[in-house]
């Protein structure tokens, strides 16, 4: 164990974990295992009926509201997420006039979805969006920073979420272990009504496959983990993820314990 | 007559521009000026222009300096002041000090709010964007506990008056704000070339100032801890303000380190010093907060320390101004600040600040871009490189550019009425000219709120008429005096000035400091034996020009060039013959190539760059010998290889710019920890080279003739031949010579000597701290001492039928090097071990598909 070694919530609210390894070592090995609980989104995809046009939207969040602080944040450039022109051009075709915000965001996530190609080792986290603008293929976050920007260009607030994909075997077949995935989408802000999903790598409202791990305005507020360490010498990493599901019907336990 | 002078000038200056002059009021002669002009009129103008250049001089052997950019270079220019200072009378400062104490009280506040309950941005007195679109705003930092009422322990403000006769606020630092140190300098100074005009005023003292700064600081320290530890945090001697940090660290008794200095264990920071981790309980910073850590802030950054915010969120540590203060330094603030001081104090700003309208409200945006021309633009946050933008000195297609980046941004960008500030009477070639200047006032907390020094520094515009006032655009610092109605005792101050506040403890040496003085010790060995060495084979080949007899004694003393100095392949290896007859590319290579491992040219940039890395612990005549040692490197590289007399001519100016150079450090340097590192360093270093010469030269089978040659030129290279003459009396002989080299004790140059006076130095550098017990650095002199004193010299000198070397001879002097090699790798182990690197554990995206 750690020498020191403790959780923090961070800006957002997301949970995090500070940890200093003070000996020698060779291998430094970080295993997270989480109890998680996703509720049916069933309930969400019915608010896609919810009409509110987006420059209503827009205009409320150009004005000042005590219980919009904790939002404002998600309205502007952020290190990964810069709007340029291009950008405001694409996402206007999706924001036209008097369309309900979330049947705008909706129709975004499908347009990336069709116009990108999903390519594995394609980007890196530092490769800026005009370029995934230009080549038309990136990853998931690509994906997520591009809606982003989309939405932002348009004046509204939109987050980047970080979280993992569960991954369903070919009928039949055992499910592998380790074949499942890190993954990113995007959230849009509804003022009464609270923050939505969309997962534009598969066109989809994300659901119960989805597991929300932590959110921010762009990849660099939710790095998985980072840090520095005392070396001579070089390093290597490597990540792996397993989701598995206990039980469909899994509910919360009501105790006193 | 320079009175007069001053009168005309005030009698034909309509002044045009509506600004104001400092020296008037209704058209007489401002009380607090008649004084002072009486007095330099009393000096008279010839007088006058002395006390300047003695002035000058005083700064200039005082070090103190101000680091200037230009282009890639870092150039330390001389510290400018006018000895003509900004006089303020007692009624006109104590509005200006009751108006900063306040304005540090209101942003601190705000600093709290910010980073606490946010309220002033839920009740849209502070409009979101200020806040969140600041560059200065560090999320990381939210809701950290200060543990103090007054996180902003330091604060300094830009004060200019306006036409009106009123102070502005122009600027506010809240960050790490700089010039303090200077403005004591410039006071001491004063007082020591010019006491006649501090005669008949009574000037406020600001020493004073720094015992209260020096007191709250040590009110920071965590739970209440008595005598806490202070550190100053500087980025390092290349900063612009390098010297003010070594001044202040050393005038306020602090230690001064940089990031490397430091670690982060357990939560609680603490220095590396050569007696283990000390802990820090206060971090005085200089450097920008996002710099500060990397696990946090900026992941490239090497002038931080990993975890520095882990240990303030732990409460084990309080740095002053905190992490994130630099929200504070935001123009986008200035409009808002009058209403946030009727809400915290139920009454508006003292100072006024500057008019400013933040383009972020449709009202001010339109007037800013319908007024773009006469305003000034800046940005909320400030980028590196250029804060204020004057727009009239733009390009139009700049402008045009200017105004679509406001358009995009508004938010960002603020407009700001162009004030013009007083003009001051300034000093310009021997006459008084009037000059624009602007005044730095900084505030300290306490527990009871804010104490401000009763003056700051005052810097003037270079040139007649400009209103910019810069220190890195060449702006010119005065000394600034408040008037007391009561007598201060002057004479005193004087005094004062140059006590230190307390008396220092002895403090641990840094292991980064420890390690640059052990290698500066070693290089200055190196580059000692590669001047003797070449010395030597020039002189031996100036001497016998191209005879074939001496060859053999040409090829030893170039073979053990090479050997000593371990800059092969040189005349070793392919083709070394040829070399060796024709040595003059060579020869020429070794002298002047600073990339060729073990050249003189490198050994010395290695010991350049090693004093450098040291420098504020030197003295100014060691730190003036660096660079004349640099300046003979720089001649020597200029030669064109042709004939050696110029070479060897070089050589020898560069040996006695050593040579001095190691006798100021031998005067000046206090025998502390830090002499000890640089003596073990050069101790060792130095009895390796006499064993690698012996071997290289007089362990062979060498006929009589060749044999007295090289011993000669040994000796000679040594300068040992008067003592060895002396001593014996004899015709050159390789027992007696050996018997010098390896076990005289009195002698300096034999590797006896050296472990002999390396024992007592390392023994003093462990002093206390293991008891009786020796370590393996002590050990490995012992066993080296040890082999040489049971080492008898039949044996040595012996050479075994049908070998070629005196073999007994060459394994002695081969374990004597081993055993210090053994004894740096004990040293380096003992107090430089936690000097290792830093590297970022870096997330590739790999993680992150699909």
């Amino acid at each position: 164990m750690p020498a020191v070694f403790y959780e923090i919530a961070d800006f957002f609210g997301n949970e995090a974990h500070y940890f200093s390894v003070q000996q020698y070592h060779e291998e430094l090995s970080v295993e997270v295992k989480s109890r998680v609980e996703v509720l049916s989104k069933k309930v969400i995809q019915l608010e896609l009926y919810i009409d509110t046009p987006w420059e209503d939207v827009h205009q409320m969040l150009m004005e000042f509201h005590e219980e919009l602080v904790g939002v404002y944040h998600f309205k502007y450039d952020s290190q990964h997420v810069v709007v340029d022109d291009e950008i405001r051009e694409y996402a206007a075709k999706s924001f036209t006039p008097n369309r309900p915000l979330l049947e705008a965001c909706n129709e975004l996530t499908r347009r990336i979805f069709t116009d990108f190609k999903f390519v594995s080792g394609y980007t890196t986290i530092s490769t800026p969006l005009r370029e995934i603008m230009k080549n038309r293929k990136g990853v998931c976050q690509d994906f997520a920073h591009l809606a982003i920007a989309c939405v932002r260009s348009q004046g509204l607030a939109a987050r980047y979420v970080s979280g993992y994909l569960e991954t369903l075997p070919p009928p039949g077949k055992e499910k592998l272990v380790g074949t499942d995935a890190s993954h990113a989408w995007f959230s849009v802000y509804l003022p009464g009504h609270g923050w939505h999903d969309f997962d534009p790598t598969n066109n989809m409202i994300p659901s119960e496959q989805h597991i929300t791990l932590a959110w921010g305005r762009d990849y660099s507020d939710v790095t998985p983990m980072k840090g520095v360490i005392f070396s001579g010498g070089g390093h290597a990493l490597s990540v792996s993820v397993d989701v598995k599901r206990i039980a469909n019907d899994f509910a919360p336990k009501l105790s006193l314990d | 007559m320079l009175l007069s002078l001053l009168k005309n000038k005030i009698a034909e200056k309509p002044s045009p521009d509506g600004w104001y002059d400092e020296t008037i009021l209704s058209g007489e002669l401002k009380p607090e000026w008649t004084a002072l002009l009486e007095n330099l009129n009393k000096l008279g103008p010839a007088e006058l222009a002395h006390r300047n250049v003695e002035l000058q001089k005083l700064l200039r052997e005082n070090g103190v300096t101000y680091n200037v950019y230009e282009g890639h270079l870092t150039t330390p220019r001389t510290w400018n002041l006018d000895p003509i200072p900004w006089v303020l009378n007692n009624a006109d400062w104590l509005s200006v000090e009751k108006g900063l104490k306040q304005r540090a009280e209101l942003l601190n506040l705000i600093l709290k709010d910010i980073y606490g309950p946010k309220v002033l941005l839920k009740k849209g007195l502070i409009p979101h964007e200020l806040v969140f679109c600041h560059r200065g705003f560090l999320r990381q930092c939210d809701h950290v506990p200060f543990n103090t009422d007054y996180p902003l322990a330091v604060y300094a403000a830009d004060i200019a008056r306006g036409p009106d006769g009123r102070m502005w606020v122009i600027n506010d630092r809240t960050q790490a704000p700089s010039g303090m140190g200077y403005a004591l300098e410039n006071r001491s100074a004063m007082i020591r070339v010019l006491p006649e005009m501090f005669k008949t005023q009574n000037v406020k003292k600001i020493s004073d100032f720094f015992y209260t700064y020096y007191n709250s600081l040590c009110q920071l320290a965590p739970q209440n801890k008595e005598n806490p530890r202070i550190a100053l945090l500087t980025p390092g001697e290349k900063n612009e303000t390098y010297f003010e940090h070594a001044f202040l660290a050393d005038y306020l008794g602090i230690n001064l380190v940089q990031g490397d200095d430091l670690i982060v264990r357990d939560s609680c920071l603490w220095i590396k010093t050569i007696h283990g981790l000390e802990q820090v309980d206060i971090l005085l910073r200089r450097v920008d907060d996002i710099f500060c850590d990397p696990l946090e802030f900026r992941p490239d950054s090497r002038l931080g320390v990993p975890g520095l915010l882990e240990a303030v969120r732990k409460g084990n540590l309080v740095i002053a101004n905190p992490l994130g203060s630099g929200i504070l330094e935001n123009p986008g603030l200035m409009p808002f600040l009058n209403n946030i001081a009727k809400y915290y104090f139920g009454e508006g700003l003292i100072l006024p600040t500057v008019a400013t309208w933040w383009c972020g409200q449709a009202k001010e945006y339109n007037y800013v871009m319908a007024n773009l021309d006469n305003l000034l633009i800046k940005k909320i946050d400030r980028v590196t490189g250029s804060l204020t933008i004057v727009t009239s000195q733009l390009s139009k297609y700049d402008r045009e550019r200017l105004r679509e980046a406001i358009k995009a941004t508004p938010y960002l960008y603020v407009g700001q009425e162009k004030v013009s500030f007083s003009a001051v009477p300034s000093l310009v070639n021997n006459e008084l000219e009037s000059r624009f200047a602007v005044l730095r006032g900084y505030t300290v907390a306490g527990q009871d709120g804010y104490s401000v020094m009763p003056g700051g520094l005052t810097r003037s515009s270079p040139e007649k008429g400009v209103f910019i006032v810069s220190n890195q655009a060449g702006g010119i610092s005065k000394d600034t005096w408040i008037l007391s109605e009561e007598k201060e005792a002057n004479l005193l101050q004087a005094k004062n000035v140059t006590v230190p506040l307390r008396i220092r403890t002895k403090e641990s040496l840094t292991s980064r400091m420890a390690e640059n003085l052990f290698w500066a010790g070693r290089y200055s060995e190196r580059l000692l034996a590669s001047v003797r060495i070449l010395r030597a084979s020039l002189g031996h080949i100036l001497e016998n020009p191209n005879s074939e007899s001496y060859l053999p004694v040409k090829e030893r003393l170039l073979t053990a060039l090479t050997e000593v100095t371990l800059s092969y392949p040189g005349f070793v290896g392919d083709a070394a013959k040829k070399r060796i007859i024709e040595p003059q590319n060579e020869i020429f290579k070794f002298a002047q190539d600073e990339n060729m491992m073990g050249s003189m040219a490198f050994n010395l940039k290695s010991l350049v760059y090693s004093m450098q890395s040291v420098g504020g612990t030197l003295s100014n005549d060691t730190r003036r010998m660096v660079e004349n040692l640099k300046e003979n490197m720089a001649n020597i590289k200029r030669l064109k290889p042709s004939g050696y007399l110029n070479l060897s001519n070089s050589v020898d100016k560069l040996y006695n710019s050593h040579v001095s150079l190691l006798g100021f450090i031998t005067e000046s340097m206090p025998r502390e920890q830090g002499w000890l590192m640089l003596q073990a360093g050069r101790k060792i270093e130095r009895s390796m080279l006499i064993a690698s010469l012996i071997r290289s030269t007089l362990t062979f089978k060498d006929s009589d003739q060749v044999q007295h040659q090289i011993l000669e030129a040994v000796l000679k290279s040594n300068q040992l031949i008067s003592t060895y003459r002396y001593k014996y009396r004899t015709y050159l002989n390789l027992e007696y010579a050996l018997q010098l080299l390896l076990f005289d004790e009195n002698n300096p140059r034999s590797i006896a000597y050296q472990l002999q006076k390396l024992d007592i130095y390392l023994h003093n550098l462990n002093e206390g701290e293991q008891g009786d017990l020796i370590g393996k650095d002590e050990k490995a002199v012992l066993e080296a001492n040890t082999k040489l004193r049971i080492a008898d010299i039949e044996d040595l000198l012996k050479i075994e039928e049908g070998k070629h070397r005196r073999e007994n001879l060459d394994k002695l002097l081969s374990e004597v090097t081993d055993h210090m090699i053994a004894c740096s790798a004990a040293i380096n182990q003992k107090y430089f071990s936690h000097t290792s690197e830093v590297k970022n554990l870096v997330i590739t995206t790999s993680d992150l598909e699909p």
